[in-house]
């Protein structure tokens, strides 16, 4: 390995002021191809481009396009019985900024009482999923965020067709996120017998149900106090580095 | 502000002397911390040149101002400040690049390393090819022959 000492009386050094991780730091701004050319450069510019340090830079750089959800966290947050919030937090600035989820006119009921989770929709966009009413009347609330910093939101309603209205009526039912496009996935809260999830469609506003198969029978009739589970649904090109987590 | 704004004094390794509003100071991480740890009305700064103190005061005067008189940088403010920030790099010949960049590292102003460390990432992106890059990088080869024609071939996609 090159020292810093070594590195900066080589010829090889762009300039006496610039270290190993300022050079890094310069590096880490380049699109990818240009990269590959300045291993042509020379042996030691190869070798910088091996090191661990480097990969892990070049990936976090600011300029670097980004998903959004990457940049921020959100989440769902109550202020108070009536005040539902979303929360973002800046990973890079570190600082926390939230909106009002807004309320359909004559929706009363305590907010903190809401069936609601977050999702990706319509490309990016973060948006609140409402279900509270899907067991009761079939209608799902949709709240987009069209434009976080002037707080504005686009609203749409789903309405179940009938046919579908059934799979919702047995079970309270949990919402999964999306790891698919525009597409939430609901599971029953209980382990039931047979077990199935659903994945409600927003673009072709279509709930299907799919059942899961060989699970053994025992753990149904466990009981009830000990019968915990959980479900995630993977993204299909998911990594396996979250496996490894 | 009804409070006369307080100023300090830089100085320079070569004993250059630069004046300025408490403000400016605070675009600097590592001077801010100075100014409030030890309230003396001069700061020594060993680790950079007269030439090189100036250009960052010049910056963090210039980008102090517009964000006060600006308010929030969402305005035309914004893009007056990135037309002056590139008006300020391409005056700037590599050597105070460099120079810049190891100053806003060492003084910790991370928009101005942003910026220089871009600068050289750009003049790198605009050569045609590795011997153009040497060049202007001043990197002399330590590749063979044999060894050159070898890398140039696995990267050979990289020069389109």
């Amino acid at each position: 390995m090159l020292t810093r000492k070594a590195i900066q009386d080589s010829e090889t050094c762009v300039a006496r002021e610039i270290t190993h991780d300022l050079l890094i730091e310069i590096l880490a701004r380049l699109p990818a191809k240009s990269v590959l050319r300045l291993k042509c450069l020379s042996k030691f510019w190869s070798s910088l481009f091996c090191s661990r340090y480097f990969c892990d830079r070049f990936f976090i750089v600011p300029s670097r396009p980004q998903p959004r959800l990457f940049m921020s966290l959100y989440y769902l947050a109550w202020t108070d019985m009536h005040t539902c919030v979303l929360v973002s937090f800046d990973m890079r600035s570190e600082e926390f900024d939230m909106i009002k989820v807004p309320r359909k006119p004559g929706d009363i009921g305590p907010s903190l009482k809401k069936r609601v989770t977050l999702i990706e929709y319509g490309g990016g966009k973060i948006a609140v999923f409402d279900f509270t009413y899907l067991k009761k009347t079939g209608t799902v609330d949709l709240w987009v965020v069209e434009d976080w910093r002037n707080k504005e939101w686009s609203s749409k309603t789903l309405v179940l067709q009938p046919s579908q209205m059934y799979l919702v009526t047995d079970n309270r039912l949990t919402p999964k996120g999306t790891t698919l496009k525009d597409k939430v996935f609901l599971i029953p809260e209980k382990l039931v017998s047979p077990f199935y999830f659903l994945c409600y469609d927003l673009r072709t506003n279509d709930l299907r149900k799919y059942e899961i198969k060989g699970i053994p029978d025992h753990w149904f009739s466990k009981p009830e106090a000990t019968k915990d589970f959980d479900m995630e649904f993977m993204d299909s090109n998911g990594s396996i580095k979250y496996l490894e987590t | 502000m009804e409070n006369e704004k307080k100023m300090i004094t830089l100085k320079s390794s070569d004993d250059v002397t630069f004046e300025v509003e408490e403000a400016v100071v605070l675009e600097s991480q590592f001077l801010s911390h100075l100014v409030q740890d030890c309230p003396a009305p001069e700061h020594k700064i060993k680790e950079v040149t007269g030439k090189i103190l100036s250009k960052v005061v010049e910056y963090c005067e210039k980008h102090v101002v517009v964000v006060v008189d600006g308010g929030d940088s969402s305005s035309s403010s914004g893009d007056d400040l990135k037309k002056w920030d590139d008006k300020f790099i391409k005056e700037m010949d590599l050597s105070t690049v460099y120079d810049l960049i190891a100053a806003a590292n060492y003084l910790n102003i991370q928009a101005l390393l942003d910026l220089m460390c871009q600068r050289v990432a750009d003049v790198i992106t605009a050569c045609k090819d590795h011997k153009e890059i040497r060049e202007t990088l001043g990197i002399v080869s330590d590749y063979t022959a044999e060894e050159e024609a070898e890398v140039l071939k696995e990267n050979e996609w990289a020069f389109d």
